[in-house]
């Protein structure tokens, strides 16, 4: 019977844990066990299995303590050698976490579990132990791999599998919500999205409908925090990133939650945020419930028309791309980061093949690119810092970067950024130069009395916005002609280990950048010469690589758009580019103004959409402050239908 | 200044150095305003106006990352009030922390704000000789305001008429 259980078992695959504990005199004692189950959530129980024989059962049975372990991918070694009986030699030269008397742990886990005995249980020849968990972390932040044992032996997990289909979700049953009496649809579910959909369900009167519209699998994350590459981590330290204003620790108070070691001044893994939005939607849609009827829908939208309803209001109505029509009173434009632009000139041919890459986000494009290769990244800002970070890993292609200036974004201090002194700024109108000049001379004097150049720039960050309105359209053209890629290196910089990843891919020789001009691409044979001018290099011979990357960044200009909802609204007039040709053209809601100068007031924007009527309108904190603001305005534009908007009360 | 503080592609065109021993004086202003349109006539490049007495210079006026700029611009503003019928010490100091010939082929301009009449020829007996002696051309007017004209005139009033008399001495300023 023996060996044919152990094969059948076999067939079940486990994780991997190493149950800790001390002995009686206090020396650390561990022993592998992939038994492990969760028994119980309230009490919080789980159980592990150990041999009889077991000096670390014997251990347990004494202290009446224990800790469980969980093993990642790279720890097999930690479970082979606890699973053998190597008496208390085992643990010599094993790094471990110490606190007092408590059950040790073991560093670059998943998590630990630190238990009390509950009780224990015959179970042949071993013994069940049954614990009551009295700690729990878990790693968040690194997001190892499980170690997995299967058919005796140690495996890794291969991937997720897409998650099942869901059905729209209908009225959850037990708790109608009232028959809604406004829609509002949210089209686009990133952050901007999202963050606006929460505002809504927290501020709303009860009786509204809101309809999230994403054409990707998963309503959240967007493109900006769906990557779980490692190197992509957010550009802003965890006790600035705030979503929701009248609640900024929000996110740090959730990611504390399950690492609670987590500091304010960390920059964390970029999915990290992904999921943090999706767990804000699903909790606010919980604590709304019975309220406010929250609806997504998997599709793209693909046109808008206003219908005139009774009374002179406008009805909106939203095409999908599965066919169904939504019917809105307001209109939410999410779109979030678009595809970059096209980089003029290129040659037809050369654009058409596959070796030219025109969105790097878009089909996979990254994993394409193998050891052999060389590729060449066009444009040196933050897109080309997350393509390098990709592609330059272990057996990744060579990297070249080029930009006319090849500037790449700094990084940020490793230290939390401190609040220096704030730059002077007049009250009255200022210029450009009279600012430009203000900012140089902060950051100069910043420097003379030790303080972070950083900093000058940062105290600038709540005003930025009243700032660049103020300026004349002369003064807005210049700044984009000129100054921005200055400003845009300068204050929108990377996590210190981002730099350093980059740096040393620099140092390697497997990323190098380049300031320069780029006169011709085109196809040879199988590969492609670039024709570069670089600034005082004489290049020689044109560069000849496997893959063009388009890294210039998402563009804004509907005009440069191509996603059909965008053509519909321009070609219905209802959308017109701002002012300087690189966003939607907006008032200071966000309503969207059209080719007549017209404001509408049923559709918005929020986001990124909004660049150029703002200077500042892409991170996370700036677009939290929009989506409570534009949540106000439009449920005050529906109050007479649902009523005034709920009392906010202070978290 | 320091060095790498900013990034080397900030290079503006036009540059202003601000000898005024007070902070945020008239002289600044007015400084600001003559790089900012001459700036704007130049081309998107921008332009910059640098108040020493921020800076807080040791007694050699020597700055790296401010020397540097200057030496990448094409037009440099040189602007005082009068300080004993002269112009400031602070702006002297400065000036001598260049290296020799600092200014050759940029086209400087010599700003000064004077509390009295008799003073008015300050900026072009003392400050001129400077910049010539550095290697620039000056071949406008040197802009000189007394105080009394700036209180009826203002900044912006002084600003677009000295540009308006300069514009065909300014035309030869390479582009």
């Amino acid at each position: 019977m023996g060996p044919r259980l152990r094969r059948a078992m076999g067939n079940f695959a486990t994780g991997i844990s190493v149950v800790t504990t001390r002995g009686e005199d206090g020396r650390p004692m561990a022993v592998t066990a992939n038994s492990l189950t969760s028994v119980s959530m309230n009490p919080p129980l789980v159980l592990v299995c150990l041999a009889r024989d077991s000096d670390t059962l014997a251990a347990i049975r004494a202290t009446g303590r224990f800790a469980i372990n969980i093993l990642a991918e790279h720890q097999s070694a930690h479970s082979t050698r606890f699973a053998s009986k190597g008496g208390p030699g085992k643990l010599a030269g094993v790094e471990l976490i110490e606190d007092g008397d408590l059950p040790p742990l073991l560093p670059e886990t998943l998590g630990h579990i630190r238990c009390e005995t509950h009780s224990l249980a015959d179970g042949g020849d071993h013994e069940i132990v049954v614990g009551e968990v009295t700690e729990i972390t878990i790693d968040e932040v690194e997001e190892r791999s499980p170690l997995l044992f299967y058919r005796s032996r140690y495996s890794r997990l291969h991937g997720h599998l897409p998650p099942e289909p869901i059905p729209d979700p209908s009225p959850i049953a037990g708790a109608a919500p009232p028959e809604p009496k406004a829609t509002i649809a949210v089209i686009g579910g990133g952050a901007s999205g999202v963050l606006t959909a929460v505002q809504l369900m927290r501020r709303s009167a009860p009786g509204l409908r809101i309809v999230l519209i994403e054409k990707a699998e998963e309503v959240g994350p967007g493109l900006a925090y769906r990557t779980d590459h490692k190197g992509h981590r957010l550009n802003v330290p965890a006790g600035q990133m705030i979503a929701m204003p009248d609640r900024p620790f929000d996110f740090l108070e959730w990611v504390r939650r399950s690492a609670p070691e987590t500091q304010p001044r960390e920059y964390l893994a970029r999915h990290t945020f992904g999921r943090y939005l999706v767990d804000l939607l699903e909790r606010t849609e919980a604590e709304s419930r019975g309220r406010i009827l929250l609806e997504t829908r998997r599709a793209e939208a693909v046109a808008v028309s206003i219908a005139e309803a009774e009374a002179g209001t406008e009805r909106i109505e939203i095409e999908l791309s599965n066919g169904e029509t939504v019917e809105a009173d307001k209109v939410v434009l999410a779109l979030g980061n678009a595809r970059p632009s096209d980089i003029p000139g290129l040659d037809p041919d050369f654009a058409a093949s596959d070796r030219y890459v025109a969105d790097p986000w878009l089909g996979g494009a990254l994993d394409r690119a193998t050891g052999d290769e060389s590729v060449l990244l066009i444009g040196t800002g933050l897109t080309m810092v997350d393509v390098a970070l990709v592609l330059g890993g272990v057996g990744g292609p060579t990297v070249y970067a080029v930009s006319r200036h090849g500037l790449m974004p700094r990084s940020h201090g490793d230290t939390m950024p401190t609040r220096g002194r704030p730059v002077a700024v007049p009250d009255e109108r200022c210029s450009l130069t009279e600012l430009t000049s203000r900012l140089l001379t902060e950051v100069a004097s910043a420097a003379a009395r030790g303080e972070d150049w950083r900093s000058a720039f940062d105290s600038l960050r709540p005003i930025t916005n009243d700032l660049w309105r103020s300026l004349d359209r002369r003064d807005q053209k210049r700044f984009m002609t000129d100054l921005n890629r200055i400003w845009g290196v300068h204050r929108h910089r990377m996590a210190p280990r981002v730099a350093l990843g980059l740096e040393r891919l620099k140092t390697n020789r497997r990323l190098r950048v380049y300031a320069g001009a780029i006169r011709g691409i085109e196809l040879s044979g199988a590969r492609v010469s670039v024709d570069l001018r670089l600034h005082g290099v004489d290049p020689g011979a044109p560069l000849v690589v496997d893959r063009v990357i388009n890294c210039t960044g998402p563009t804004y200009d509907p005009r440069h758009l191509e996603q059909p909802l965008v053509r519909s609204l321009l070609a219905q007039g209802l959308l017109r580019a701002d002012s300087l040709g690189i966003g939607f053209d907006v008032d200071l809601d966000g309503a969207l103004i059209g080719e007549e100068a017209d404001v509408s007031d049923s559709i918005y924007a929020i986001g990124p959409l909004r660049n150029g009527v703002l200077l500042e309108t892409t991170a996370v904190p700036e677009i939290g402050k929009q989506a409570e603001l534009l949540a106000e305005q439009l449920l005050s534009g529906l109050s007479s239908v649902l009523g005034s908007a709920r009392e906010m009360s202070v978290a | 200044m320091t060095d790498k503080l900013l990034h080397p592609g900030f290079q503006p065109n036009v540059i202003a150095i601000v000898g005024n021993p007070r902070r945020d004086s008239r002289t600044l202003r007015l400084a600001t305003g003559v790089a900012d349109g001459l700036a704007s006539q130049l081309g998107p490049a921008p332009a910059v106006a640098i108040d020493l007495i921020d800076l807080e210079l040791d007694r050699t006026g020597y700055d790296q990352a401010l020397t540097e700029l200057v030496l990448g611009a094409q037009v440099v503003i040189a602007a005082s009030p009068t300080v004993m019928g002269s112009y400031a010490g602070l702006l002297k100091i400065f000036l001598d922390g260049l290296p020799e010939a600092a200014l050759l082929d940029k086209t400087a301009i010599p700003l000064m704000i004077a509390r009295q009449a008799r003073h008015a020829l300050a900026a072009d007996v003392h400050l001129r000789p400077a910049l010539l002696e550095l290697g620039a051309t000056c071949p406008t007017p040197s802009l000189v305001a007394l105080e009394a004209e700036y209180a009826a005139l203002g900044s912006e009033g002084l600003v677009t008429a000295w540009l308006e008399r300069s514009s065909s001495w300014l035309a030869g300023v390479p582009a």
